[in-house]
């Protein structure tokens, strides 16, 4: 803002500041200084799109969990398909062997880790074949040594799934 | 119509704090002895209170074991005798244990901390944010609740968490601030309905130091 020396320099009582001027409209104006055009340095303009904008911002914070949601969704699902597995199969049978991993975490392996992405697949391919589920277009896993315990209920949560 | 004061945004600046609040308190009220009660306290420099109330992470009901759903002890399934394809690989496994140092890769752990999962290896910064722990700055803490190993040769997975012989993940709290200003601004058109609210939370930071690995746990349950 462009103002002269003596208003820089006057000094304002602390109970006055609310009710000046100045400070009421810098206070959209704080927010308005990568705006463009005129709307970052007038007050009039910049009120309005400012106020646009936090409307922006509070409808946008329930919409990015569902779009992060969507990522991870995405990606999971492109690394299973490289092995022949759906999405949804690879996150219900680790649930049902109770390997308790993030969407987040699954995501991450199947970037940086891919070898131990492969693992959980081949377990979850073991686990569907002991039920006699298998997935068309999918290689046969690397051999997994169960010893009879990826069908067990080793842990309370997993009761319903074998009732 | 509720305004923020503008030297508010001035204030609320992250700063980092390099001494607890209980150091500061001390401090102040050592400076006047002769009134040490909270009724002459207003009158003299109370420091401003940066961290709100202890937020405690509490589990929520729904993730605790029900009592329908409680394990019996003695109905654990036991392993059954391996063949031998599968002892080839058993034996496999075992020497890739062994043959594991440390030296050749970075080792990464999957950790459950305060709700959520990270990813973590060696001199990793890891930011919990909305919690500020009870444990204060320099403490040195251990992550047991460890869902996943991983090395050069070999992961290890737990169902859901491997025990605690096997590994220890130790951690330091390096920081703990306030994140930056967070802004919620309600609207109604027509209505002039404008409310401003400026809320800052707790976040600490942690610097991971070492991951751990104990050999001959784990081949024991080999």
């Amino acid at each position: 803002m462009h103002l002269t020396c003596p208003l820089w320099v006057r000094r304002i009582p602390k109970i006055y500041r609310n009710n000046d001027p100045f400070y009421l409209r810098n206070l959209y104006l704080q927010f308005s200084f990568l705006f463009r055009g005129r709307s970052s340095r007038c007050f009039r303009l910049a009120e309005q799109r400012v106020i646009k904008a936090f409307q922006h911002m509070n409808a946008m914070r329930a919409v990015r969990k569902d779009r992060f949601k969507q990522l991870c969704d995405e990606r999971i699902d492109a690394a299973c398909a490289q092995h022949g597995i759906p999405g949804k199969m690879l996150v219900d049978g680790l649930g049902r062997m109770n390997i308790q991993l993030n969407r987040k975490m699954l995501q991450q392996l199947a970037i940086y880790e891919p070898y131990s992405f492969k693992s959980l697949t081949d377990l979850v391919k073991q686990y569907h074949s002991e039920l006699g589920i298998v997935p068309p277009n999918a290689e046969p896993p690397a051999p997994v040594v169960t010893r009879g315990l990826l069908q067990s209920p080793i842990v309370p949560g997993n009761r319903k799934y074998y009732e | 119509m509720q305004l923020a004061n503008f030297t508010l945004l001035r204030l609320l600046s992250p700063i980092s704090i390099r001494c607890t609040p209980a150091a500061v308190i001390n401090r102040t009220l050592h400076s006047s002895p002769a009134l040490l009660g909270k009724k002459y306290a207003k009158y003299y420099f109370t420091p401003k209170k940066i961290f709100r109330k202890e937020e405690i992470y509490r589990v929520p009901k729904t993730q605790l074991i029900l009592p329908h759903e409680r394990l019996d002890p003695l109905n654990i399934p036991e392993p059954s005798a391996p063949t031998a394809t599968e002892s080839g690989l058993l034996e496999q496994l075992a020497s890739a244990v062994n043959h594991e140092q440390s030296t050749s890769g970075r080792p990464f752990a999957i950790v459950h901390l305060v709700g959520k999962q990270y990813k973590v290896s060696e001199g990793d910064l890891v930011q919990l944010v909305g919690k500020s722990l009870l444990a204060e700055l320099g403490d040195e803490l251990v992550l047991e609740k460890v869902l996943a190993l991983g090395f050069t040769d070999f992961t290890l997975y737990g169902r859901p968490i491997l025990s605690r012989d096997c590994v220890t993940v130790r951690a330091t709290v390096v920081e703990k601030t306030l994140e930056p200003p967070k802004i919620r601004f309600e609207f109604r058109k027509r209505q002039n309905f404008r409310r401003m609210n400026i809320h800052q939370t707790n976040a600490t930071v942690l610097r991971i130091g070492s991951i751990e690995f104990n050999k001959p746990a784990v081949q024991q349950a080999l």
